[in-house]
């Protein structure tokens, strides 16, 4: 996107991912770029299929191989190229300098093994401490994130916790090693809306005290008005829209954004019918040949149908559409 | 509930729904969950009521109560001034015409053996509505066209769609018969945003065209304000407040409407999560606290909040309301 920064913690450059199925090669991501700076919450967005989760899975390079593949591009961590790590250096990186919470916390728990020593094991996986140590941190982890009474919640089974506190534990075991990267994969969506404010004011919070930065995946424009600071918007395996925000909400770009946007029912205003993007999301073994999002778009110009859009715009507002280059206007 | 000349289509009348808990299956029952506790309200011909509350508040246990899939502890449901609570053998199944429910999850709710002709005729057959098969098939066809899916699809099964499709072959057979009311329980809560719209604005059509009313459950603040001209909150089994959309959202009058409404994230340029949180969870259902069930989460709370339990009353004309900070003096 721009030049290397030194405070650019985590960088994504022209990152491709593909299945190899019977079907033929899917490519689950196009050339996405995107960075995150030192205490930043970013966020992603965008629809089921659009490729949030595979981005975060290919972070951690967690994507299973075969049939899942990097066929190019860089992933770099604190100038570390995580794609030409290996299986030993990864899991150094894995947990320690970046960390993962996942969307439904009771299927990523050990349903019999007490919360608290699942804490203790991500200290002990990294660090040599020894185990009166590593409960003492442990014990201090589950204080910090908000549960009460942690002495009891210490030798508690996940199964008989609410999905608040399960949650609650998943960060927890997340941040015992001071991660320097949080990576949130729908971190609120099996939540309730009272419940989901208190894990998201949790998340906020813990990124004051600790400084980690956040990469937060949702598909609820609302959590990433509220929580993030820039955002990308994704779809069909490509960012098509990188921007602060406030300017998300303001002055949306790509008409794939606009269209979303209309698409919510608000709270503050009245319309007969809600908007309707036409069409549906392309299949991956089915990607139109030039703009991706062509077919569906309202202002499809001959170009936008045979060649891809580069991104465009300024460099803290950036857009993947025609629309915004300087061959725009002379186009038919 | 509110007053009117004509006759609600359909009136719920402290209708209660307690599942008894048993440590075994032989001994006595040693506590009752209420999932739905002395519940009333009532629903006129062509309109939507909006049911919003947390998980566990009682709302799917409510929506199948009332179409009696699950049958109420006490209480009466009037539909159509006849009391379908008391109905037996084929007369229920002729009034259960008049009542249809759409289910959240599209993938669980229809038969992944039947294809989606018998799947929307499966009513057809039932109902022995047509004798020919060609009038039984022309009237599949003329529902599938009704809620835009392609004709070709009939012989498909469930699998080779996507979820927006399924949600639409589950609403094609509840439109079949023509319904008089539909419960939609979480009808787009799977759907992603682009295709929750689709489906929104299909059931506002349909609403439109067939004069259905719906009782309409969801956590979306925002999908409930675009579709309900009245809308309930509940919590643990009962209703908190009741009244007109824009009276509910303009000025919500329970703490904990008033809460649930501050949590929902805002799409707003600036909006923030700093705000007030509502602290701890739903208490358990089993073990509901005395007086206010809301009272353990309560930022108001005050003595008489933990002794005695707040009826539904109407601080203003036609915002019903259970809080004792609105107690009429005297």
């Amino acid at each position: 996107m721009t030049d290397i920064q030194t405070e650019n913690l985590l960088e994504l450059k022209d990152l491709c991912m593909s299945f190899y199925t019977d079907e033929g090669k899917l490519p689950a991501l196009s050339n996405v770029t995107l960075h995150i700076k030192k205490g930043q919450i970013l966020g992603v967005v965008g629809e089921s299929g659009c490729g949030k989760s595979m981005t975060a899975l290919s972070i951690m390079r967690l994507i299973p191989s075969p049939p899942g593949k990097i066929d190019s591009g860089q992933i770099l961590f604190n100038g570390t190229d995580l794609t030409q790590l290996s299986k030993k250096g990864m899991q150094k990186i894995r947990g320690k300098e970046i960390a993962m919470i996942f969307q439904e916390p009771m299927s990523s728990l050990n349903p019999v093994v007490p919360a608290g020593k699942q804490i203790m094991e991500a200290i002990t996986a990294h660090e040599h401490t020894g185990r009166k140590e590593a409960e003492a941190r442990a014990l201090e982890m589950i204080g910090k994130v908000g549960i009460p009474m942690p002495d009891k919640i210490f030798h508690s089974c996940p199964h008989q916790l609410s999905g608040g506190m399960r949650q609650r534990i998943m960060i927890a075991m997340a941040l015992v090693c001071k991660p320097s990267l949080l990576i949130c994969d729908e971190p609120t969506t099996a939540l309730d809306v009272t419940i989901q404010a208190q894990i998201l004011k949790l998340i906020l919070d813990l990124r004051d005290e600790l400084g980690t930065s956040v990469l937060l995946i949702t598909h609820d424009m609302g959590v990433i008005s509220e929580v993030a600071e820039m955002v990308v918007v994704m779809y069909a395996g490509q960012v098509v829209e990188y921007t602060s925000a406030k300017d998300l909400f303001t002055r949306p770009m790509h008409p794939y954004t606009t269209g979303l946007m209309e698409s919510i029912p608000k709270l503050n205003e009245d319309v007969e019918e809600l908007h309707v993007i036409p069409g549906s999301v392309p299949m991956l073994n089915a990607l139109p040949e030039g703009c991706l999002f062509a077919p569906r778009c309202p202002f499809t110009k001959d170009m936008c149908r045979k060649w891809k859009p580069a991104i465009y715009g300024t460099e803290n507002h950036q857009v993947r559409c025609f629309k915004y280059s300087t061959e725009w206007e002379k186009q038919s | 509930m509110t007053e009117t000349t004509a006759q609600p289509l359909l009136q719920i009348q402290h209708l209660k729904k307690y599942f008894s808990v048993k440590t075994d299956s032989f001994s006595a029952a040693k506590g009752y969950v209420k999932a739905v506790d002395d519940i009333s309200f009532d629903v006129q011909t062509g309109e939507t009521i909006g049911i919003v509350g947390e998980s566990g508040c009682g709302k799917s246990t409510m929506a199948k109560t009332i179409i009696r899939l699950l049958e109420p502890t006490s209480g009466r449901i009037l539909l159509d001034g006849e009391d379908f609570s008391a109905l037996k053998g084929d007369r229920l199944k002729r009034a259960r015409r008049k009542i249809k429910l759409i289910f959240q999850d599209p993938y669980a709710s229809l038969d992944s053996r039947m294809t989606v002709k018998d799947i929307i005729g499966e009513y057809l057959d039932i109902a022995k509505e047509y004798t020919n098969k060609k009038q039984r098939d022309e009237r599949i066809a003329e529902v599938m066209e009704e809620v835009g899916l392609d004709l070709d699809f009939m012989e498909r099964y469930p699998h080779e769609f996507s979820g927006g499709q399924r949600q639409r072959i589950g609403i094609a057979r509840a439109i079949v018969l023509p319904p008089k009311l539909i419960i939609c329980d979480e009808p787009v809560s799977a759907l992603d945003v682009s295709i929750q719209a689709k489906i929104i604005n299909l059931l506002k059509a349909l609403q439109k065209k067939m004069n259905i009313s719906y009782i309409f459950i969801s956590h979306d603040l925002g999908v409930v304000r675009h579709i309900s001209s009245r809308v309930a909150v509940m919590y643990l089994g009962h209703i908190v407040e009741l009244s007109d959309r824009d009276k509910i959202y303009g000025k919500p009058l329970h703490p904990y409407t008033q809460a649930l409404f501050s949590a929902i994230p805002k799409i707003e340029a600036g909006a923030t999560a700093r705000k007030q949180v509502l602290s701890g969870d739903v208490p358990n259902p089993a073990n509901p606290p005395r007086g206010c069930c809301f009272h353990t989460r309560c930022p108001y709370v005050m003595d008489i909040c933990k002794t005695d339990f707040p009826e539904l009353q109407q601080p203003e004309d036609g915002h019903w309301c259970a809080c004792h900070l609105y107690k009429k003096q005297g």
